[in-house]
């Protein structure tokens, strides 16, 4: 087991790759004003499944992998059956082998993490924490290196990297020596300046050989996981604009400087014999591949009970859309699975109406600046880089008294917190704060109300031009280029909740952990212009010139439904924006009512549900305001007359597509690359966060800390917390997501599916590797997508 | 027979907190919270009683009514602030954990003991003699102890809660110490009897006696240098920290309040409180500006604040540090429950100061509260001397605010606003003192020395310096030396967390 470390000097090119492949298995995390969902593995990707549960195991401690007991009581409940087992063994007599695995595993595996030098001295020292004390240490420090604004006393080094900063704070810092750590700050001084000569020098330090030193760096970054990944957001955001970031190896240099300190102040104390470094790996070594192949039962079961929902004769059997008389309006919504369900009430209560699922930034892909933001933020799918801006747009006498009402709110915050002028503030105001206290509804800014966006620059026929481009785009991917009914409605969707620090997990990944309003808002205003209609209609697009767009807003937590410049609504088409209204109303209530139960409220009369929904959304003591993205399990790229009047159960991302609009499969190309990538993203944050919600979610809402104004702490410290809130996915009895990998359906010929592979790596490389299922939807059959290549028949 | 309402109080929580164990979770919840309302129901009648019947006061003792050992109740004023206070807020987080604690599976028991340590804040605050006061005082730290635990798989909050059991029990000795000398000094422990013994200048215990509780009052109260088991309560629910600093970490005031008639003729153990407090206050409000989470901050937030009203007790201004304590725990219970509002309301990066802007601004400040005192002294007289430090306190505090304004706002009407802010806020609390001053004007107030006056005055005008220059500090070595020992809390915790390993080895590893 023993591998020889390399001697020092260390040979630079192992550990320049070593270093570059620890860094690389590290996910993004975003901040929480903007938090999107983040595939955790996504790092881990490039290889099988299987691969990255080994190598968690080892570094992580823990395979990302629901318990033996577990999967038993999946079992027990029937949501696994033996057939499913031996399908997903690939032979008949493997259900009992795998019973076997698992009857005689450990109800909850123990850690099998490798050790750092931190770790082996806790076990060998009495007393001592210093696993703990590193973490705390690295972590308080990323939090005020970072902070965005929380804190009143900014570190003196934020502007500068993050290892120099640590290195200058560190030569004052009398902590760890406090703690027992002697010789910290002369330690840290005579380390090199450069963070990888560091990283270097600090291996070398350490006696001790790792097993595998890129396994060995990775795990220092996962002991301090949350603000690895937040450097890791930083590189990515860096990288993805053509600038170099080493923030990430800096974190790593840190960690490592704690370890060979360490190192050097009780090597001579303590007999630093090679520990065991895998005190538990044999079992899970063993226990992988049965876990996994429990795990694929367990998806069989859900796939098999859709596709059969989606080859059955009413799914099929519905006419092509050509054929179709002109629907009183369509509807567009975001692919998000709870639009599913808001779409299914939609088209209940108005049958003439259509509905299409396109991702919520609507072909918009903008950095947005509201109004009181110095800087835009990006309001488009985090893979990409948006290559427009927007703004509010304001008179400038308006903007100005924002702008300084908003710095005296500002300054009044000052005079509330700091040491100046605290005691005297406290003593004056408190008192008003019991009028505060006694009611706990803090109503968010009211959507509809904020200015409207626009892009940036001047008018001019170029920024038309642009304009039509996107909207072409959009249409073209959305398989909507003719058949415009007379009121095309663009609904984003946006999450409302009070005092919470998740409230953008909530919110569209699509538009980058934002609502939807601002791109539904350009989308339809620009579609309405005259000049941009004029721009498509040469491009092969005629929207009819009754067609009038109109933005929305549906609020998913009351699945209330805000639109948007009705007071551009031309007076021949307010009959039909009325006739809307009450579809959306209507579907609202039933909408509410399906998803009371879930919520707690299956009692609750229904004259008095929608109140209810929507005070629970401005209750500050809320922390299950709606069940966001919980329980997703698959996406469906299919007209919508494939699912039509199916109850998918809020389960499924929808996109609209349609095959034979598509002969250079250029759309099923992006959708492909974009849509399902970001799906697969959110399934596996989700997946993450209920398989593990130690490790991969951010742990009890009523213990959240919020720190350095980007992310919380759970309780006094520690790390960052990465991933959704235990109160995301349990309701304290039992959890409400269950976890499974994506699965793809696709209506398309299977050839034509294949082709688009053999293009587009990113979701070939997920599919290979089995981090999603793909299946291929032809009239009433279903295929299977192979590993590798090829098809299976699937029912 | 109003008597009984009294004991009605605590009873009515306490049975509730008994029985709520043995419900299921949302019951527990609607028990603990129409008991609150019970209680503060109960609370408003009892201070209505109070306007109209004056003070009540109710005696039992099992060894007949001549033993010391017995339980009393007394209410008037302070008691009465104190229990509406204490009522209202047990009732607001009590509502506010039936909402946010949903579907936790030991609800029950959570409510159990928020129901429990209500009851027994209650009581401590209804004692009228120093015996039921410290039944009540251990009663409450130990339901606390239960909730710091309501995780107990999580090793941070178990070494958390230990810490302050250690403080706690610590504080206990001091009072335990009082108790015995107060007996062998007056052979009673009624309060009314030792005012009335000290008043009548048999005060020869009393600086020992002074000298314990003022030590218990720091322990309890979170002064420097045993504040460090504040910060570390994070790893229990929101609402226990709401309830903690708005309701519990006060109680060390109070008694010095409530003994106030005692503590006047122990000029010694006074002075010790003004210069803890005064430490303490200017330790907690420097820390707090580099704290990066958000609860660290406010707890750091609390323990400048408990400084602050120490001081005040310190200083003689028994009413102010009232005043003081019931404006806090409002400002703090709902800072605590709002503390998942941080990343809405993030700031922009504060401007510096303008330096013209700060001098301008204190002028001004100065002038709207000479005008406001102006105004007041038609109708009041103008409070005794120690409150001319609170006057610079105030006067430097509208002073920042101002500059602050003036720093990012320059348009008339706005500039405006902010002056007429200001001066609202200064007449205002010039009122509120002389308010609670004539609520409060029987408690005696000695003049404390001019020495310490000055040097309070001193220390809070550098703490106002430090802060205007504070956009400057980081430029300075010294400023970022000093910055990276405030991040740390001048590393007391850390040396109280080892100190606290070896004495009580952490059993578990995670």
């Amino acid at each position: 087991m023993q591998s020889t470390f390399p001697t020092p000097p260390l040979a630079s090119a192992d550990l320049a790759s070593a270093i570059d492949l620890a860094l690389s298995r590290i996910p993004p995390l975003w901040p929480l004003k903007h938090f999107v969902a983040v595939n955790p593995f996504v790092g881990l990707a490039d290889r099988p499944f299987a691969a990255a549960c080994a190598v968690l195991a080892r570094t992580a401690g823990a395979a990302p992998l629901l318990s033996p007991a577990d999967y038993l009581a999946l079992h027990r409940a029937g949501a696994i059956t033996d057939a499913d087992l031996a399908e997903a063994a690939g032979h008949p007599a493997a259900p009992a082998d795998l019973h076997r695995a698992l009857a005689t595993a450990p109800r909850v595996l123990p850690s099998a993490a490798l050790d750092t030098v931190a770790d082996r001295l806790d076990r060998q020292l009495p007393h001592a924490h210093w696993a703990v004390f590193v973490t705390d240490e690295i972590s308080k420090f990323c939090a005020v290196h970072f902070d965005a604004n929380q804190t009143t006393w900014r570190s003196p080094w934020h502007h500068t990297g993050l290892f120099a900063a640590w290195r200058e704070a560190a030569r004052h810092d009398l902590n760890p020596e406090a703690f027992g750590l002697r010789d910290f700050r002369a330690h840290i001084a005579r380390m090199p300046a450069d963070p990888t000569a560091c990283i270097a020098a600090s291996l070398t330090a350490l006696s001790a050989p790792p097993v595998d030193l890129t396994d060995f760096l990775h795990r220092q970054l996962l002991t301090i996981s949350g603000w690895a990944s937040y450097c890791q957001y930083l590189v990515r955001e860096d990288t993805m604009r053509g600038r170099a970031n080493s923030t990430l190896r800096n974190l790593l240099a840190i960690r490592l400087a704690y370890d060979a300190t360490l190192h050097r102040a009780f090597a001579g104390k303590i007999p630093f014999s090679p520990a065991p470094q895998l005190p538990a790996a044999p079992a899970h070594r063993e226990l992988l591949p049965a876990l996994i192949t429990w795990q694929t039962a367990y998806e069989l079961g859900y796939q098999r009970t859709l596709a059969r929902q989606l080859t059955t004769a009413t799914a099929v059997s519905a006419p092509a859309p050509v054929a179709k008389p002109r629907p009183s309006a369509q509807a567009v919504f975001c692919i998000d699975v709870r639009s599913e369900v808001f779409r299914r009430h939609l088209e209940a209560a108005a049958p003439a109406m259509a509905t299409i699922g396109f991702a919520g930034f609507f072909g918009f892909p903008v950095a947005h600046r509201p109004l009181l933001a110095d800087t835009p933020a990006t309001r488009c799918p985090v893979l990409l880089v948006p290559p427009c801006e927007s703004a509010d747009v304001v008179d400038p006498a308006t903007a100005a008294d924002e702008r300084e009402a908003y710095a005296g709110r500002g300054a009044w915050k000052a005079f509330q917190n700091s040491a100046a002028s605290c005691f005297a503030f406290v003593e004056t105001a408190g008192l008003a704060f019991g009028a505060a206290l006694s009611h706990r509804s803090r109503t968010s800014a009211p959507t509809c109300q904020r200015p409207i966006p626009a892009l940036t620059g001047e008018d001019s026929p170029a920024k038309l031009d642009a304009l039509a481009a996107l909207c072409e785009g959009a249409l073209r991917n959305m398989s909507l280029t003719s058949g415009f009914a007379r009121l095309l409605l663009i609904c984003g969707h946006g999450s409302t909740s009070a005092n919470n620090p998740y409230a953008s997990a909530l919110d569209c990944g699509a538009c980058g952990g934002h609502a939807g309003d601002v791109n539904a808002r350009l989308a339809a205003n620009a579609l309405n212009l005259p000049a941009v209609r004029t721009r498509l209609a040469a491009r092969g697009i005629v929207l009819p010139a009754d067609t009038w767009c109109v933005a929305g807003l549906h609020h998913t937590t009351s699945d209330d439904v805000t639109l948007f410049e009705l007071d551009r609504v031309p007076p021949s088409h307010a009959p039909d924006v009325e006739v809307l209204r009450l579809a959306l109303a209507r579907a609202g209530e039933s909408a509410r009512r399906e998803r009371a139960p879930a919520l707690g409220l299956a009692a609750t009369p229904l004259a008095a549900l929608t109140a209810t929904v929507r005070a629970r959304a401005d209750d500050i003591a809320q922390v299950r305001p709606e069940w966001g993205l919980a329980n997703n399990a698959a996406i469906l790229v299919a007209p919508r007359t494939r699912s039509r009047g199916l109850d998918l159960a809020g389960r499924t991302f929808l996109h609209d597509y349609d095959h034979t609009a598509d002969a250079d499969s250029k759309v099923l190309d992006l959708i492909l690359a974009a849509p399902v990538v970001v799906a697969s993203w959110i399934n596996l944050q989700y997946y993450a966060t209920r398989v593990d919600p130690v490790r991969y979610g951010s742990g009890n809402k009523v213990l959240h800390n919020v720190a350095g104004g980007l992310g919380v702490f759970e309780g006094n410290g520690g790390d960052l917390r990465a991933g959704l809130p235990l109160q995301s996915v349990h309701d304290g009895e039992k959890f409400m997501h269950e976890p499974r990998r994506l699965s793809v359906f696709v209506e398309a010929p299977r050839e034509k599916i294949a082709l688009v592979l053999a293009r587009q790596t990113a979701p070939r490389e997920l599919l290979d590797h089995a981090w999603i299922h793909l299946f291929a939807l032809e009239g009433d059959r279903c295929f299977r997508y192979l590993s590798g290549g090829g098809w299976a028949p699937f029912t | 027979m109003r008597e009984l309402l009294l004991f009605a109080l605590p009873a009515t929580v306490a049975l509730a907190g008994l029985v709520a164990r043995r419900l299921r979770p949302a019951d527990a919840g609607r028990l603990a919270t129409r008991a609150a309302d019970a209680v503060l129901l109960a609370a408003v009648a009892a201070a209505a009683l109070l306007i109209v019947h004056g003070p009540l006061s109710a005696r039992w003792s099992p060894f007949g009514p001549g033993s010391a050992f017995a339980l009393s109740v007394r209410f008037e004023v302070i008691a009465a602030v104190m229990t509406l206070l204490v009522a209202f807020l047990g009732r607001i987080v009590l509502g506010f954990a039936r909402s946010y604690l949903d579907g936790d599976p030991e609800q029950a028991r959570f409510f159990s003991w928020m129901c429990l340590t209500l009851a027994s804040v209650l009581t401590l605050v209804l004692s009228g003699n120093l015996l039921l006061f410290f039944l009540a005082w251990i009663a409450t730290s130990l339901c606390l102890h239960r909730l710091l635990l309501h995780y107990p798989d999580r090793a941070g909050a178990v070494f958390s809660a230990r810490k302050k059991f250690v403080v706690s029990r610590l504080a206990d000795l001091c009072l335990v110490g009082a108790l015995l000398l107060t007996y062998r000094a007056y052979g009673t422990w009624e309060f009314d009897a030792l005012f009335a013994a000290s008043a009548s200048g048999r005060t020869a215990a009393l600086p020992a006696i002074a000298f314990l509780l003022a030590i218990g009052a720091a322990l309890k109260s979170a002064q420097f240098p045993f504040h460090s088991w504040l910060p570390d309560t994070m790893e229990t629910p929101t609402p226990v920290s709401a309830f903690m600093h708005a309701g519990i970490v006060n109680a060390g005031g109070f008694l010095v309040i409530r003994l106030s008639p005692l503590f006047v003729h122990a000029p010694g153990a006074l002075m010790l409180l003004a210069i803890l407090g005064t430490v303490t206050a200017a330790f907690g409000a420097v820390v707090m500006l580099a704290q990066p989470s958000v609860k660290r901050a406010l707890a750091y937030s609390t323990i400048a604040q408990m400084g602050f009203m120490l001081l005040q007790c310190g200083l003689g201004a028994f009413a102010l540090a009232l005043l003081h304590i019931v404006a806090h725990s409002l400002y703090k219970a709902h800072a605590f429950l709002t503390a998942g509002s941080t990343i809405g309301a993030l700031p922009r990066a504060a401007k510096p100061l303008r330096t013209g802007a700060l001098g301008l601004g204190v002028l001004c400040a100065a002038l709207l509260v000479a005008a406001g005192a102006t105004l007041l002294s038609v109708f009041v007289p103008p409070p005794a001397s120690p409150y001319s430090v609170f006057t610079l306190v105030l006067v430097l505090a509208l002073g920042y605010g101002l500059a602050r304004f003036g720093s990012v706002v320059s348009r008339g009407p706005a500039l405006a606003r902010a002056l007429l802010t200001a001066a609202a806020i200064g007449f205002a609390s010039l009122a509120l003192h002389a308010a609670t001053y004539a609520l409060l004007g029987h408690l005696p107030a000695p003049a404390p020395a001019p020495g310490l006056l000055a040097a309070v005055a001193a220390i809070f005008t550098a703490l106002f310096l430090f802060q205007a220059l504070l956009w400057r500090a980081n430029a300075h070595p010294l400023g970022r030396v000093l910055y990276v020992h405030a991040l740390n809390g001048f590393y007391v915790g850390t040396v109280a967390n080892r100190i606290l390993n070896r004495l009580w080895p952490r059993t578990t590893s995670g």
